[in-house]
């Protein structure tokens, strides 16, 4: 039966591939071009806010507090509008058929922008809801439920319109997006007791981000694949398939891990070990791919520079040390240290950040044809990327060994310690720097890449 | 299409293993009361944004140390001076640590103590040897 199937979509995309992009997945660039604007900006945000925290005297125009407070916002904000562009784009690309409004998409784009824009502009100004990750004040969490519900809608508008219920990826896509909409709902509740409300966060923090989100971002990863043919299409579906349920079944369980210290039954240990344990598994499933995807192809389209960089991330950042801090026994002693911060910037961004910068910028690229001085430039702004998150990723992998080892077994108090880890501090800011210029050239290169492609 | 139907009642079943012993973990805690000046105490903390600098649990920013139980390693009396004239804090030469009035100085302890008294099954960790950590 699904042979069967998988034949016939094979034939129907054979038939219907062109060499041009459709109204909708047309939509879709203003989605892929915010992303890299967006990136530049948190990197330099980011790196300002690295340098302040080792010299607290320095001048500011907004406090530290804000400066986190974008940073984190901005962490979830841009994987947000990257997803969605690249949700449309695969779909149309993979089903052949149209949106239902491309125009809705186009003014959805606009409206999420304003959106990010004024609550950025509002933390810059010290209004904050004080939840780390959920700082944004009330109207504009309920602004982009909206604008989240309207894509969804659409999304499932499309579905009926063409009848895509049978066409697994879309049905995952859209699973996807009524589940983000959903986990995003705990962002604008609020509870007097801090286990409850910590809870409720990362039921924000972990599921909406890193399940739902992830979710659409690993099948739009497989469909891209297929597109560049690196992945025989079947191959891709399968995959799409076995990463989703993977995903879903442990990711879900897996945010038992935020629970550990913070006021919940202890058995949330072992569903956070356990289920932390079986998150590793679609992580090596997606290095397999990668590692195959090495040998068929003959040539290399600059956006797999970003997916090699993610796979890479996600072994190393989600994967070992995701899967190291997740034991009970050990996070007893490195939770609430600088690790943690190092493994959420080599997940958020070394896994995620990077899949939905090689995605959008396939989308941005994929229609024209690209000079060897652009190759060049991208492949080098990708090793600055890399080479600032290991710097970043490794001192403060330094600094949150030095943290428990100084804070916990010699004894030494807060302030003494805070002082030794400012040289690895330090390091990460540099580290932030060599990031944000591989961001800058990047946001250049691609913003004029495509500008130029769309004039001449 | 098995592996679509796998995934939906994967994707059931999960949500389901994960909802239910939650919704268990969280009852008991919805039906406790905080008294009104702990419950101001919290909306402070948030208005200041606290958590950008400090942890509570483990969670928050680094920069400033975890505040958990800190109303039982310092005295009342300690912290309200701190918070209603706050020091300079090294490396700061000149910037020091946001000012409170005493009214809600006493109400963000008041949350705090609240904090204190959550059973975090033992963490943070005890210094080994011994410790400034306490004074």
């Amino acid at each position: 039966m699904l042979g069967f199937f998988l034949k016939l979509f094979f034939k129907r995309i054979n038939k219907k591939e062109r060499d041009y992009d459709s109204p909708s997945q047309k939509a879709s660039y203003p989605y892929a071009l915010s992303v890299f604007a967006f990136l530049a900006l948190q990197s330099f945000l980011a790196t300002a806010g690295s340098l302040h925290l080792v010299f607290p005297d320095l001048p500011t125009p907004i406090t530290y507090t804000s400066g986190r407070a974008m940073h984190l916002n901005l962490s979830l904000l841009w994987p947000l509008l990257g997803v969605m562009g690249s949700a449309w784009y695969f779909i149309v690309e993979f089903t052949g058929s149209e949106l239902y409004s491309p125009r809705l998409i186009k003014w959805n784009f606009w409206y999420l922008l304003a959106a990010i824009l004024l609550l950025l502009i509002s933390l810059a100004l010290g209004h904050t809801e004080g939840r780390e990750y959920l700082e944004a004040p009330l109207p504009f969490k309920v602004a982009l439920l909206i604008g989240l519900l309207f894509f969804t809608l659409n999304l499932l508008a499309s579905i009926c319109k063409n009848k895509l219920f049978c066409h697994p990826e879309t049905v995952i896509i859209f699973s996807g997006f009524l589940l983000s909409s959903f986990l995003y709902l705990p962002n604008l509740f609020s509870a007097f007791h801090p286990t409850v409300e910590d809870t409720f966060r990362f039921l924000v923090v972990h599921l909406w981000e890193e399940g739902s989100l992830e979710l659409v971002a690993t099948t739009v990863a497989s469909l891209w694949l297929a597109s560049l043919k690196v992945v025989p299409l079947s191959r891709a579906k399968r995959l799409i398939l076995w990463e989703a349920t993977l995903v879903l079944f442990s990711g879900a369980l897996a945010s038992a891990h935020h629970f550990y210290w913070i006021g919940l039954p202890r058995f949330w240990q072992l569903i956070g070990a356990v289920a932390s344990a079986m998150q590793v598994i679609p992580v090596a499933l997606l290095g397999i791919t990668a590692f195959r995807t090495l040998y068929p192809s003959n040539f290399l389209h600059p956006s797999l520079y970003f997916f090699y960089s993610s796979v890479f991330w996600n072994m190393v950042g989600v994967g070992l040390l995701g899967f190291l801090l997740a034991l009970p026994p050990l996070n007893f002693y490195v939770h609430g240290t600088y690790l943690t911060s190092a493994h959420s910037h080599m997940a958020l961004f070394g896994f995620f950040g990077f899949l939905v910068l090689g995605t959008s910028y396939f989308i941005l690229t994929r229609r024209s044809s690209l000079s060897p001085t652009h190759k060049r430039r991208v492949k080098l702004a990708v090793i600055f990327l890399n080479t600032g998150l290991a710097i970043m990723s490794g001192g403060l992998i330094i600094a949150g060994l030095l943290q428990t080892y100084l804070y916990y077994v010699a004894g030494l108090n807060f302030a003494q310690v805070h002082l030794l880890l400012n040289p690895y501090l330090l390091l990460r800011a540099a580290g932030g720097a060599v990031f944000g210029a591989g961001a800058f050239l990047l946001v250049l290169e691609v913003w004029l890449h495509f500008l130029r492609s769309v004039i001449f | 299409m098995r592996p679509l139907r796998v995934y939906l009642i994967a994707l059931f079943i999960s949500f389901l293993l994960f909802g239910l012993p939650l919704f268990y973990s969280l009852k008991p805690l919805y039906e406790e009361t905080w008294p009104e000046e702990a419950v101001t105490g919290k909306r402070i903390w948030q208005e200041k944004g606290c958590v950008e600098c400090h942890t509570l649990f483990g969670n928050g920013g680094y920069s400033g140390g975890d505040l958990t139980f800190v109303t039982v390693t310092k005295t009342k009396e300690k912290l309200l001076s701190f918070l209603t004239s706050p020091p300079v804090i090294p490396p700061a030469k000149k910037l020091r640590h946001i000012a409170l009035d005493p009214e809600q100085a006493k109400s963000v302890i008041s949350f705090l103590e609240k904090v204190s008294e959550i059973d975090t099954h033992g963490w943070p960790p005890k210094p080994a040897r011994n410790t400034s950590l306490q004074k």
